[in-house]
C-alpha cells in the first residue's frame, strides 16, 4: 500500500514538472502586438516598423484596453522586430496582430511581396491578418490614435475592412494568405484596401478609401470607393452596401438601393484571336429612400427603377474594368486564373503575351435587378 | 482470447492510424497541386495488390511473425539476413517519424526549444507503450481512432464556408511522369509503409481474414486522405498548399467561423500527436521483436528501451535540417522499395513454392 501511495505521489510530481513548456512567457512578459505598419527610410536603407501594442498595463477596471505605439528600425523586417526590444522591457508577440499596413511608398519602390513574406513564414504570426495600404506619407501614421480616442486602432481598422462588403461595399478585404495566393496565382496582381486620415467630427480618424491595384507585387495605382464597389461586384464579393439613382434627370440622386444579395458570374470566350470575358450579375435590393415619391406600387415604376440600376451597374462595372485594362494594366480580376482553370490549352496559348491580351480583352457585362421591396412605406 | 492477441478493430485501426501517422500533418504529396488526388487514387490501387500479398503472406504461415516465416523458408543464415534488413527498415522509419514530430513541433509551437528533449517525451511514451504489448497498442488506436477522425471531419465541415470549390481546376496540367512520380511517392510514403505490420501478424488472430483487415483500413485511409487533401486545396488554394511544409496545421490555423470558433490547428497537431505515438510504436515492438529473434531471445521486452535509445540517437543524425527532412522523401520511396516490395514479393513467392512443396509431400 505504501509503495502504491509513493508510486502515485511521483506520477503527481513528474507530471507537474512535465507541463509547462521551455518557451514558457507570461502575458505580463509579453508586448502584445496589434497593428503592424511597414515604412522605408530610403536616405538609410532602412525597414522602419511601427507596432500597436495593447496595453495592458495602463488598463484601468473600467475603461477599454489602450494601446501605445512602439517603433523600431532594422535591416529587413525581423531585424526590425527584434530590434524594438532594444527600447523595450518585454519582446514583441505577433500572434494576436490584426492588421498589417504598408507604406505607399515601400509598395512602390520595394514591392509588397517583401513586406508579406516574413509573415507568413513566420509561426507566430496569422495568415489570417488583414492587409492594408496606406495613402498617406507613412504608413505608421494610420496606426496613430487621436488623443481624445480610446480602444485599439487596429481592431478598429480591421472592423472597418472586414464588415465592409457587407455594409457599405467600399473597399476590398484582403488576408495575408489571399495576398500570396493572388501574386503567385497567373495574374500577378494584386489588390489591397487603402487608407486615409480623415476628420470626423473634431477628430483625426483613419478611413477606408477605396483600393490600391497592384502589378505584380508594385503599386500600379488607385481606385475610388464607387470603383472599388464596381471591383467587388466583378469579382463576387459583394454582401451588401447602397447604390444611388438619379430618377428625375436632375443633379442629385433620389433613389436609393440597399443590396441584400449579389450574384456574379463570369465567362469566357475565344473568337478570331480576341478573348472576350461576360460578367453577369443579379443583385436583390429593396428602395430604401425615395424622396420624389415614386408610387412604388405601380409595376412600371419598379421596372423603370430597376432597368436605371441595371444600365448604371453595367456602365459602371465596364467603366472600372476599363480603367484597370488600360491604365494600371493589372489583372485584379483574376480573368488570367478563370482562363487557366477553364481552358488550359487556351492559357498556355495566350501565357506568353497575357499584358497585352488582357488590355485587350473585351467585356460584357450583363445585369439583373429585382427589388424585393420598399421598406414600411409605399 | 488467448494472451497476446489483438481484435480485429484493434489492428485495423491500428493499421489507419499508422498511416495517418506523419501523413495528416505533412500532407499527402502535393507535388502536382490541385491534381493531387488522381495520384492518391492510383497509389490506392497501386497499393491494393500490396496490401493482398501482405495479407496472403500471413494466411499462408497463420499467427507468425514474418521473422518466423523467414526462418522457416530460408535457413538460419539468408532468415536472419531478412530479418536484419527489416529491423533495420523498422527502426529506421521509426527514427523518421520521430523526426518529423519534432521538426513539426519546433516550427508550429517552440521555435527555441531544442528538439531533443521534445524527442526524449515522445519516445519515452511510445518506449512505455511498445513494454506494454500489442495489445495496449490495439486499444490506444481504438481509443484515439474516433478522435482523429472526428478532428478531420470537423475541420473539413467547417472549412466548407470558406472553402474554393474552383481551386480543383484545371485538370490535366501535369504530364504522366509528374503523376507517375507523385502516385510512386503516396504509395511508398505512407501505404506501403503497412509492411511492417508483418511483423505483428503473430499478434493477430486466427479467424480474422488479412485481406479484410488490410483493405478496410485502406478504404478509410483513402476516405480521408481524400478529405485532408480537398479541405486544404480549397482552403489554401494551390500555391500556398505547395509552399508550405504543414499544410494541415496551415489550413486549420485559416479556418475560423466568426470569432469564437477559430486557432483550431491544435487539433491537427494532437492529430499528429495521436496518430504518430502509433506508428512510432508499431515501429519500435516490430524493430524489438526482429532483433530478439535475431539473437534468439524469448522476451523482446528488454530490448525495447535500448532500442529506442538507438532510434532517438539515430534521429538526431539523420538530417542538418528541416528542408533536408523534406528533401529527402523524394528519395525515400526508392529507398523504401526493397523492404516495401522486393522482400515481401520474394517471401510471397518462396512461400508459395514452400507450401506446395510440402503438400507434394504429404501426398507422396
Amino acid at each position: 500500500m505504501a509503495k502504491r501511495l509513493l508510486v502515485c505521489l511521483l506520477y503527481i510530481l513528474v507530471a507537474l514538472g512535465l507541463c509547462g513548456c521551455w518557451n514558457y512567457r507570461g502575458l505580463d512578459q509579453v508586448n502584445i502586438v496589434v497593428g503592424i505598419a511597414v515604412d522605408f527610410d530610403k536616405e538609410n536603407n532602412e525597414y522602419k516598423m511601427s507596432y500597436e501594442v495593447a496595453d495592458l498595463l495602463t488598463a484601468e477596471k473600467r475603461s477599454n484596453i489602450g494601446s501605445r505605439i512602439i517603433t523600431s528600425e532594422g535591416k529587413n523586417l525581423f531585424d526590425a522586430a527584434r530590434n524594438a526590444k532594444k527600447k523595450e522591457l518585454n519582446r514583441l508577440y505577433f500572434g494576436s496582430s490584426y492588421v498589417l499596413v504598408i507604406s505607399q511608398q515601400f509598395a512602390e519602390k520595394e514591392g509588397i511581396f517583401d513586406a508579406i513574406e516574413w509573415f507568413l513564414r513566420d509561426g507566430e504570426c496569422r495568415e489570417t491578418m488583414c492587409v492594408a495600404l496606406s495613402q498617406e506619407d507613412t504608413a505608421a501614421v494610420i496606426l496613430k490614435k487621436d488623443e481624445k480616442m480610446s480602444g485599439i486602432m487596429s481592431s478598429i481598422i480591421h472592423e472597418i475592412i472586414t464588415k465592409d462588403k457587407s455594409v457599405t461595399a467600399s473597399t476590398i478585404h484582403m488576408q495575408l494568405y489571399d495576398i500570396y495566393n493572388m501574386l503567385k496565382s497567373k495574374g500577378n496582381a494584386a489588390i489591397l484596401p487603402a487608407l486615409r486620415k480623415t476628420k470626423n467630427g473634431d477628430r483625426e480618424v483613419t478611413e477606408a478609401n477605396g483600393s490600391a491595384v497592384f502589378k505584380g507585387d508594385k503599386l500600379a495605382g488607385f481606385l475610388t470607393p464607387e470603383e472599388s464597389r464596381y471591383v467587388l461586384f466583378a469579382e463576387d464579393k459583394l454582401e451588401g452596401g447602397i447604390l444611388t439613382l438619379d430618377m428625375l434627370g436632375r443633379e442629385t440622386d433620389d433613389i436609393s438601393l440597399e443590396i441584400f444579395r449579389s450574384d456574379t458570374k463570369k465567362s469566357f470566350s475565344y473568337q478570331q484571336e480576341r478573348l472576350k470575358v461576360k460578367i453577369e450579375s443579379s443583385i436583390d435590393v429593396s428602395v430604401a429612400e425615395n424622396h420624389e415619391e415614386l408610387d412604388l406600387t405601380n409595376e412600371e415604376v419598379i421596372k423603370r427603377i430597376e432597368e436605371a440600376a441595371e444600365v448604371m451597374i453595367e456602365e459602371k462595372i465596364k467603366a472600372v474594368v476599363a480603367k484597370v485594362q488600360q491604365e494600371y494594366q493589372a489583372d485584379i480580376f483574376n480573368f488570367s486564373d478563370m482562363v487557366y482553370k477553364r481552358d488550359l490549352k487556351l492559357w498556355e496559348e495566350l501565357e506568353p503575351h497575357w499584358d497585352e491580351v488582357f488590355s485587350n480583352i473585351e467585356i460584357e457585362v450583363s445585369s439583373k435587378v429585382h427589388i424585393v421591396n420598399s421598406g414600411f412605406i409605399k | 482470447m488467448k494472451k497476446g492477441k489483438v481484435t480485429f478493430n484493434q489492428v485495423m485501426f491500428s493499421i489507419v492510424l499508422f498511416n495517418f501517422g506523419s501523413s495528416v500533418v505533412m500532407g499527402v504529396s502535393t507535388s502536382v497541386g490541385q491534381e493531387a488526388w488522381i495520384p492518391i487514387l492510383l497509389a490506392t490501387l497501386a497499393a491494393i495488390p500490396m496490401f493482398l500479398i501482405y495479407g496472403r503472406i500471413i494466411t499462408m504461415f497463420p499467427e507468425k511473425d514474418i521473422f518466423d516465416i523467414t526462418d522457416i523458408l530460408f535457413g538460419k543464415i539468408c532468415g536472419k539476413i531478412c530479418i536484419a534488413l527489416f529491423t533495420w527498415y523498422a527502426i529506421h522509419l521509426c527514427a523518421l517519424v520521430l523526426r518529423n514530430f519534432s521538426e513539426f513541433t519546433q516550427i508550429s509551437a517552440m521555435p527555441e526549444t531544442p528538439q531533443l528533449p521534445i524527442m526524449i517525451l515522445m519516445i519515452l511514451t511510445t518506449i512505455y507503450m511498445a513494454r506494454s504489448g500489442v495489445r495496449t497498442l490495439g486499444k490506444w488506436s481504438i481509443a484515439v481512432f474516433f478522435f482523429v477522425v472526428f478532428v478531420v471531419l470537423f475541420t473539413f465541415v467547417t472549412s466548407i464556408p470558406q472553402a474554393k470549390v474552383d481551386d480543383l481546376l484545371p485538370i490535366g496540367e501535369h504530364t504522366g511522369a509528374q503523376f507517375a512520380e507523385s502516385t510512386f511517392q503516396i504509395f511508398s510514403f505512407p501505404y506501403a509503409e503497412t509492411v511492417i505490420f508483418l511483423g505483428l501478424a503473430g499478434s493477430f488472430k486466427k479467424n480474422d481474414s488479412p485481406y479484410k483487415l488490410f483493405l478496410y483500413a485502406l478504404a478509410i485511409i483513402l476516405v480521408v486522405f481524400l478529405l485532408v487533401f480537398f479541405r486544404n486545396l480549397t482552403l489554401l488554394g494551390p500555391t500556398m498548399m505547395r509552399a508550405n511544409y504543414f499544410p494541415s496545421y496551415v489550413t486549420a490555423r485559416i479556418i475560423g467561423i466568426s470569432d469564437f470558433l477559430a486557432r483550431i490547428e491544435s487539433t491537427i497537431s494532437s492529430n499528429f500527436l495521436f496518430a504518430g505515438i502509433v506508428k512510432i510504436t508499431v515501429c519500435l515492438l516490430v524493430a524489438s521483436k526482429g532483433l530478439a529473434s535475431l539473437f534468439g531471445l524469448k522476451d523482446y521486452r528488454i530490448l525495447v528501451l535500448p532500442l529506442g535509445m538507438f532510434a532517438m540517437a539515430l534521429c538526431c543524425i539523420l538530417y542538418k535540417n528541416t528542408m533536408e527532412m523534406f528533401a529527402f522523401l523524394k528519395y525515400y520511396p526508392y529507398y523504401a522499395f526493397p523492404f516495401q516490395v522486393i522482400l515481401p514479393l520474394f517471401i510471397w513467392g518462396c512461400g508459395e513454392l514452400y507450401l506446395r512443396r510440402q503438400k507434394q509431400e504429404r501426398n507422396i
